[in-house]
């Protein structure tokens, strides 16, 4: 093992930071406040996961090979993102707190060849924008979704890539720099209603050891770094609740906090790579969703004939290149720019213009996301039994009946589904707005003044409002169908 | 290099080797997005039948059938058939539409696909015809098409623009009471 993390005195001292009292405290519910700190609590969660990742894998390998037949295609693309965004608007990081991937861990640590830290010029987001770019590249070009096969290959590099750098690095660099899952888990849960805290900062005052963050005898200390004290943001944070575990002062509250309480206040990061992440993630959802309805196969047909790009990877690379790298880049610049413009403040430097109304993009985002991943959940939710039933009488198990009902599939009546994606998409967007609002509205800048800051952001939102709402009122394509010629 | 290094070093190794070892289990091409099982091997003269559409839910305009064929008897994925798919509205008026399911546009090489441009939307029948060495068969399933989903422009455009002015209101509202409490101030909306 190399270098443990530890408290050092350029960090901010705990009790510092102002923190309302700690009123609910899920560690401390019966029952589930008991199985959450217990030293084995986490490998529960994970165990399950694991279990479903390795039925991903097997069934994805040798299953059916028809995605709504096989349960790699459908965990993957169905349940896990519905999981995934249901937990995030509700709960939490639920799915870092229960991640399979990083269960091989013990065994990575055991192997570790050199144990040094994760190379500075790569601790940032960059590498996780990098990562998404690639995975939803990949998901189009190869039609992730339509594939067993690739889908359980993507479970076993997700396995790989978390074994070799926990193998090769001593911190949690897989979690924290590289994983796209967590990258995505990391920008919405900074939305989400619970938040590690100390139930009493004094508490935390008086510490010597900082267990939490340092480790104790028996449980590691925080993978990712990050104190308890100190923690003001769920970014970074998987849930793994290490730190509540490692605390001899059982001093580590999981509670809910005000809504939007990360957002609103000025807590967000100055940074490019956090700033362009949450922002390129917005645009992540719109390309993903852009992908499933007709007009981009008019767009794949234009570029084919105005470009004589043959290929598909090559159009998708133009096309998501263009939509998730250049746009959000120009949005980021463009905004700062013309806040500072508008503003007639030239001594605000961009980055702080920029990182001040970025937390509105998490809000629009969130309800892009879940407009279309709620869509999958919603009309395909139940479509599991029939797979699973399929699954086991492939293996003569006649457990859950001799036949499969493929009858089963919607979660929710038909005519809910759209106004949901309506209701989740605008909600988004005044949510975005009431954040932008509030973020201009500080101390030391007049109204009129923080106006005209967040005009230029509130009309880009604007605009991917009503782009969005535009394509989740486009019926979903028959995708690989309707491109012929153009593949 | 110490012996654990040694070892942790081989044990990659072997797991990349692993890695690389060329599969055969490869998916079977493209599919389409939101696809339901209608039908699995069922028994359709001397075939069983798959059948799967898409999108989910099928609506006016657009409705795809995947059709895979198997004989019966051995369970040999049959490829050389004539495959006919028709459409006959249940629940009213509506000319049928007759469309011969085509390996051309299936995703999947070895099926049969075809795209059937319903009129209207209820119930309809929809009949797939067999027709080839083994004999004729022919089966039958129930779809219900729904009306094109339409989100009105007001909702669409008309309320965010709303929710932007209403910011811009209560902005300039916000100046005028800062203006009045500071009266220094030069600012203005």
């Amino acid at each position: 093992m190399g270098a443990s993390p530890s408290i050092t005195a350029d960090q901010p001292r705990p009790g510092s930071i102002y923190r309302p009292p700690v009123g609910l405290d899920v560690l401390h519910l019966p029952l589930l406040g008991r199985l959450l700190r217990w030293r084995w609590g986490r490998l529960v969660f994970q165990v399950f996961f694991f279990a479903v990742a390795g039925l991903v894998i097997y069934d994805g390998l040798t299953g059916p090979q028809l995605a709504p037949e096989n349960s790699a295609t459908v965990l993957a693309w169905v349940h896990y993102r519905g999981f995934v965004i249901l937990a995030l608007l509700l709960a939490g990081n639920l799915f870092c707190f229960g991640c399979p991937f990083t269960l091989p861990r013990t065994l990575a640590r055991r192997l570790s060849l050199a144990g040094g830290r994760w190379p500075s010029p790569l601790r940032n987001k960059w590498v996780s924008i990098g990562g998404l770019f690639l995975i939803f590249w990949l998901y189009e070009w190869l039609d992730l979704w339509a594939s067993p096969w690739l889908t359980a290959w993507v479970a076993v590099g997700y396995f790989l890539g978390s074994f070799v750098l926990e193998a090769l690095f001593a911190e949690s660099p897989f979690c924290k720099y590289v994983c796209p899952l967590g990258a995505f888990n990391f920008v919405y849960a900074t939305a989400s209603p619970l938040q590690i805290r100390p139930r009493e900062a004094s508490v935390c005052q008086t510490c010597v050891g900082k267990e939490c963050v340092n480790g104790s005898a028996a449980v590691p200390g925080c993978g990712t770094e990050l104190f308890v004290p100190t923690i003001q943001s769920n970014m970074d944070c998987t849930f793994c609740l290490d730190c509540a575990r490692a605390c001899p002062y059982d001093n580590v509250a999981l509670s809910p906090r005000a809504p939007l309480e990360e957002l609103t206040h000025d807590r967000w990061p100055a940074r490019w790579d956090m700033v362009f992440l949450v922002v390129a993630l917005t645009f992540f959802g719109i390309s993903n969703a852009f992908g499933m309805v007709s007009p981009v196969y008019a767009v794949h047909t234009w570029m084919a004939q105005a470009l004589g790009l043959e290929s598909d990877g090559l159009r998708l690379l133009l096309l998501f290149g263009v939509l998730n790298l250049a746009l959000p880049a120009l949005v980021v610049f463009g905004g700062a720019g013309l806040s500072r413009v508008l503003s007639k403040r030239s001594d605000q430097p961009p980055l702080q213009l920029a990182s001040r109304y970025a937390p509105a993009f998490v809000a629009m985002g969130f309800g892009i996301w879940l407009a279309h991943y709620g869509f999958h959940f919603a009309i395909a939710g139940l479509t599991i039994i029939p797979v699973m039933q399929s699954f086991l009488l492939d293996h003569g198990l006649a457990w859950l009946g001799s036949r499969p009902d493929w009858a089963m599939s919607r979660l929710l009546p038909q005519t809910w589904i759209l106004p949901m994606q309506v209701t989740a998409v605008l909600s988004g967007f005044f949510v975005a707005l009431y954040v932008l609002s509030r973020r201009a509205l500080r101390p030391g800048t007049t109204p009129a003044i923080g106006f005209r800051e967040l005009i230029p952001w509130a009309i880009v939102l604007l605009l991917i409002t009503i782009a969005s709402l535009s394509i989740f009122n486009l019926p979903m394509e028959m995708r690989g169908t309707f491109n012929i010629g153009v593949r | 290099m110490t012996r654990r290094r040694l070892r942790s070093a081989i044990c990659l190794i072997i797991l990349g080797l692993m890695l690389s070892i060329p599969s055969s289990a490869l998916g079977e091409g493209p599919g389409t997005g939101g696809r339901l099982i209608r039908l699995e091997d069922e028994p359709a003269g001397p075939y069983l039948l798959r059948v799967v559409s898409s999108p989910s839910p099928p609506r006016v305009g657009s409705l795809y059938l995947e059709v895979r064929v198997t004989e019966a008897s051995s369970g040999r994925e049959i490829t050389d058939a004539t495959v006919w798919t028709m459409a006959t509205f249940v629940d009213g008026e509506a000319p049928p539409l007759v469309v011969e399911a085509v390996h051309a546009i299936a995703p999947i090489p070895t099926e049969y696909a075809s795209h059937l441009p319903v009129s209207r939307s209820g119930v309809w029948q929809v009949t797939i015809t067999v027709d080839g060495t083994p004999g004729h068969g022919e089966t039958s399933l129930l779809l219900q098409i729904l009306e094109t989903s339409s989100i009105s422009a007001y909702l669409s455009v008309g309320l965010p623009l709303a929710g932007l002015a209403a910011l811009g209101l209560i902005f300039i509202f916000l100046q005028r009471s800062y203006a009045k409490s500071s009266p220094r101030s030069s600012d203005d909306v």
